[in-house]
């Protein structure tokens, strides 16, 4: 999928560890870890809301577009 | 929905699952008897089949549920009931195994329903295969019905009777009404997806 998420890197940048930031949002770790590694299909905007406020940043800064490599070129 | 109802709901499935395990063993114990009545049809001495050893008893078949005919043993053609068995036991084999694949496949919906897991993507198949099961039976089951009161007006030489084939159109209807509900059990199974997918 051509969207990126960069949670583990704005987690690294605020030290924050993935336990910490589930219970400030009150989304499982397990739900957590599969949107860390791009396993989720979608994301609610108020997962986003409670993401951003406890990593007090922009959701630019979790989502990032990628172009996708079309195979054969 | 209610916690308790959801607990009510799983109770309830798990009950219908036990009911559907018990007709299911029972219909596997059916069709050991079909297989056992038709081996015998094939192979039993000719003695067991001869019409005199049945001149005490009354025969009686149904026609449709409504008419209940008593044919005389001693007009039997040939003095023997050995076709008549065999094409029974093909009837009954007919009606036991359609029965067993339902059962079989409704166990398995059923065990998603009781682990709380009812748009599970494999059940819309599963629908779909009870739908198809059930509209091919309403052309089957009345052919294997024609098939055994074929036999039996030929074994009685009951030459004012013939036979009339009939789809049945009730359960026709229920296998098409089964398809639709695979395709919206699909959707169903397809959001619910989607959403187990959503953080």
């Amino acid at each position: 999928m051509p969207i990126i998420v960069r949670l583990d890197r704005v987690l690294a940048d605020r030290k924050m560890s993935l336990t910490a930031l589930s219970e400030a949002v009150g989304v499982s770790v397990v739900n957590l870890s599969n949107l860390k590694t791009g396993k989720v299909k979608a994301i609610r905007f108020s997962t986003l809301e409670a993401i951003c406020r406890a990593l007090e940043c922009q959701p630019g800064d979790l989502l990032e577009y990628a172009e996708e490599e079309v195979s054969g070129s | 929905m209610q916690g308790t109802e959801v607990r009510t709901n799983i109770k309830f499935a798990q009950t219908v699952n036990k009911v559907l395990k018990a007709f299911y063993w029972a219909g596997i114990a059916a069709l050991l008897l079909v297989v056992l009545l038709g081996l015998f049809a094939l192979f039993g001495p000719d003695r067991y089949f001869a019409a005199e050893r049945y001149a005490r008893y009354t025969f009686t078949f149904e026609l449709n549920g409504i008419i209940r005919y008593h044919p005389d043993p001693e007009q039997v053609a040939g003095g023997s009931l050995r076709g008549l068995f065999r094409s029974i036991a093909l009837g009954a084999a007919v009606y036991v195994l359609f029965f067993l694949y339902l059962l079989r496949r409704l166990r398995q919906v059923m065990d998603t329903v009781a682990a709380q897991k009812p748009f599970y993507r494999g059940n819309s198949k599963r629908i779909h295969e009870i739908g198809r099961a059930v509209l091919a039976s309403a052309f089957l089951i009345p052919g294997a019905n024609s098939f055994v009161a074929w036999k039996m007006i030929r074994t009685f030489n009951l030459s004012e009777l013939s036979i009339l084939y009939t789809p049945d159109l009730k359960l026709a209807f229920t296998g098409l009404l089964l398809l639709i509900l695979a395709w919206v059990f699909d959707y169903g199974g397809y959001l619910q997806e989607e959403m187990d997918q959503t953080v």
